[in-house]
């Protein structure tokens, strides 16, 4: 079984699934509810069959996560190995810009651990690979860090637009469409973090 | 960079190499050592990077690791890990002290590491230009060539793994003693150096770069054992950027022998020597983007001058320092933060580019630099005298030789937001666009103000979030009349 392999049917687990590995042609066996709904192969989920809504919504989840997760695998392995002083042995750099590094780490047994710092600050750990790279993105200065919220910040602004919408009676077609547009933005953006918090929650426990 | 814990019992402390002379002087004081010794000595009680730990617990010459601290500072990421990789292992037969280490150094083509072993034709292309220093066209387009010697170097089953991925050892290309123990080889690397002297004694060669603190030359004196630097031969080496007039001074050093005098002299009359400096780019673009903003700017040598408002002056370093002399009037101080703001900013993209390599990819023509890649997506720039910079983010093709789906910006911070959405370090759904804060920031304002269920703690809350929404508003948006809402 390969990292891949590995990483995929321990995070299935955060969207309520179990994993089987089959090891005559290499794949895994997504299953929800007892029912297979998907194979992965090569980094590649197909569907087994027809599915009901809920399963296509999940079906969708992994879709995402087998995207996510090939693109952490290869960064690791693909990752020159690296001494830092603060950080324990078996680091590998995934990416650089001027002084913030970002780094990953695995373990057959935990997993994923992902570590992000620059110059003067403090190595940041992360099990969410999402989070990390958000980070590493504001401590790298490619975005302002002002420009990204945090879960309680998103949520917030969530409400704030939800309460316009239902009570502010002189709001025009127009402004409706685009709050409309921006609360969808805003749904998404949280069920997003939350599944993002779930693996970090979910790893923890392991 | 070497970073290591020295010892003159029972005192220790902590030095970085390489430093300059004035630095180990002090830091020999610190361990109760004359300051101005020729040939100091002291015991290693730790050392970083790890790979250098052979030398722990051993009494080596500081002038030997600084001279190493430079051969490392000097080599590029993959001549590190070649030689992290060629000391970290123990069977590659290179000795374990000082000497041997340093003459590794001078000795990487004996070592080749190949880092990915799946790519035949790369582990071919690194390993020839390792072994020849160089690799000629046809060889680089023979793609089958290089592939097979990518094959028969690994299939030579001769790797050694270490943390840097396998290493190679190339019996036909022999280990050579560049270093003998006592006078270092020829390793000019000072940026501002004038001349470089070759000094002969008994055999012995010495080379020093002026000008420099006298105690350079009095050490290299020492360990070629000559009493006096009359007793010597001198020659000039090489000159950088002087006049012909400054040249013939210089020449006179291998008549005289008067090195110590000619130093003085290179130091006190450095302005004397014009030295024909281009100016940088972070300058120039500095000039060009000022220019285009209405400021009044100058070049007055090391400094750009920028006028304010017609009366205060404000003078700029090649390193994005601001400063003001005494033509500064308090009127004008609200007008700083702004150019200073943007003097960062150019500074920001001016040392990216600077640092970064040439962009590689098939079909690519102008010269664009690549400020990062992540993910298959590549941020690049290219710099025009006259227009400026371009930057640029593209997706790599399948295979990664090409790349495609271009995306041109003239702001470096649009162009970096780009490439953090597109390269997927962050998700694009979790950045909400100027019009879309606006309205957001309107909605806050709303809640605040009409929700009457909100407690302190959540008033203050909005309010904060109002601030920092406001922050990422330009100006001209944020200060626009609130909507009825």
């Amino acid at each position: 079984m390969n990292i891949f392999e590995k990483e995929i049917m321990q995070r299935v687990k955060e969207l309520n699934c179990g994993a089987v590995y089959h090891e005559n042609d290499n794949s895994v066996s997504v299953t929800f509810d007892g029912n297979i709904i998907a194979e992965i192969r090569g980094e590649i989920p197909e569907k087994t069959g027809e599915l009901d809504v809920q399963e296509s919504e999940i079906f969708l989840h992994i879709r995402r996560l087998c995207v996510n997760v090939a693109n952490y695998c290869a960064a690791y392995e693909n990752g020159e190995p690296i001494k830092n002083p603060n950080l324990s042995d078996g680091f590998r750099r995934i990416f650089k810009i001027g002084k913030a590094e970002m780094a990953a780490r695995y373990d057959r047994k935990s997993g994923f651990e992902f570590v992000v710092w620059g110059d003067n600050e403090n190595p940041d750990f992360f099990v969410s690979y999402d989070k990390a790279r958000e980070k590493f993105a504001a401590l790298s200065g490619l975005i302002d860090r002002e420009k990204i919220f945090d879960d309680e910040e998103l949520q917030a602004l969530y409400y704030c637009v939800f309460v316009t919408l239902e009570i502010n009676d002189a709001l025009n077609e127009d402004m409706i469409e685009l709050l409309r547009e921006v609360k969808r933005k805003l749904d998404i953006a949280i069920s997003k973090n939350l599944s993002a918090e779930r693996g970090e929650e979910n790893e923890s426990a392991v | 960079m070497i970073k290591a814990t020295i010892q003159n019992s029972p005192y220790c402390t902590e030095i970085r190499f390489p430093c300059s002379e004035t630095e180990l002087s002090k830091k020999l004081g610190e361990i109760k050592m004359n300051p101005e010794h020729l040939a100091p000595m002291a015991m290693v009680l730790e050392i970083k990077p790890a790979e250098l730990s052979m030398l722990t617990d051993c009494d080596v010459s500081l002038n030997a690791l600084n001279f190493l601290g430079k051969r490392m500072d000097g080599m590029g990421k993959e001549e590190r890990n070649q030689f992290l990789a060629a000391l970290s292992s123990g069977e590659t037969g290179i000795g374990s002290g000082l000497k041997d280490i340093i003459n590794l150094t001078y000795n990487l083509a004996r070592f080749t590491l190949v880092e990915d072993t799946d790519d035949l034709e790369s582990v071919g292309r690194t390993h020839i230009l390792n072994v020849q220093g160089y690799i000629s066209e046809s060889e680089s387009n023979d793609h089958e060539w290089l592939s097979e010697q990518g094959v028969k170097l690994l299939e030579s089953g001769s790797g050694i793994e270490t943390d840097y991925g396998k290493i190679y050892i190339n019996k036909d290309v022999p280990f050579k003693e560049v270093f003998n123990g006592t006078t270092f080889p020829a390793y000019y690397c000072e940026m501002n150096s004038v001349a470089e002297i070759v000094i002969e004694y008994d055999n012995l060669t010495e080379f020093v770069e002026l000008p420099c603190e006298d105690i350079v030359i009095k050490k290299a004196l020492c360990r070629l054992g000559a009493d006096d630097i009359l007793d010597c031969k001198v020659e000039v080496d090489s000159t950088r950027d002087i006049s012909d007039e400054w040249s013939e001074k210089i020449s006179e050093v291998e008549k005289s022998k008067d090195l110590f005098g000619l130093n003085k002299l290179l130091k006190t009359e450095d302005i004397l020597l014009k030295r024909e400096q281009s100016m940088s780019i972070f300058k120039k673009e500095i000039a060009r983007r000022l220019h285009g903003e209405g400021y009044a700017v100058s070049n007055d040598g090391d400094w750009l001058t920028v006028m304010l408002n017609g009366t205060s002056v404000v003078k700029i370093s090649d390193k994005d320092i601001l400063y003001t002399d005494g033509n500064f009037y308090d009127k004008d101080k609200a007008a700083v933060s702004p150019l200073s703001q943007t003097v960062r900013g150019i500074y920001d993209y001016c040392s990216a580019y600077e640092k970064a390599a040439p962009l590689v990819a098939d079909g690519l023509s102008g010269n664009y630099r690549c400020l990062a890649e992540f993910n298959g997506t590549v941020l690049a720039a290219k710099y025009n005298e006259e227009f400026g910079f371009e930057f640029v983010t593209w997706d790599r093709t399948y295979g990664g030789k090409s790349i495609c789906q271009g995306k041109y910006f003239e702001d470096y911070t649009a162009a970096k937001e780009n490439f953090a959405t597109r390269s997927g370090l962050v998700d694009k759904d979790k950045l909400f666009g100027t019009e879309e804060l606006e309205q957001i920031r309107k909605c806050v304002d709303f809640t605040a103000r009409h929700n009457g269920d909100l407690n302190f703690d959540d008033c203050e809350c909005l309010k904060k979030l109002n601030e920092k929404i406001s922050d990422n508003i330009p100006e001209q948006q944020s200060e626009a009349p609130e909507m009825s809402m």
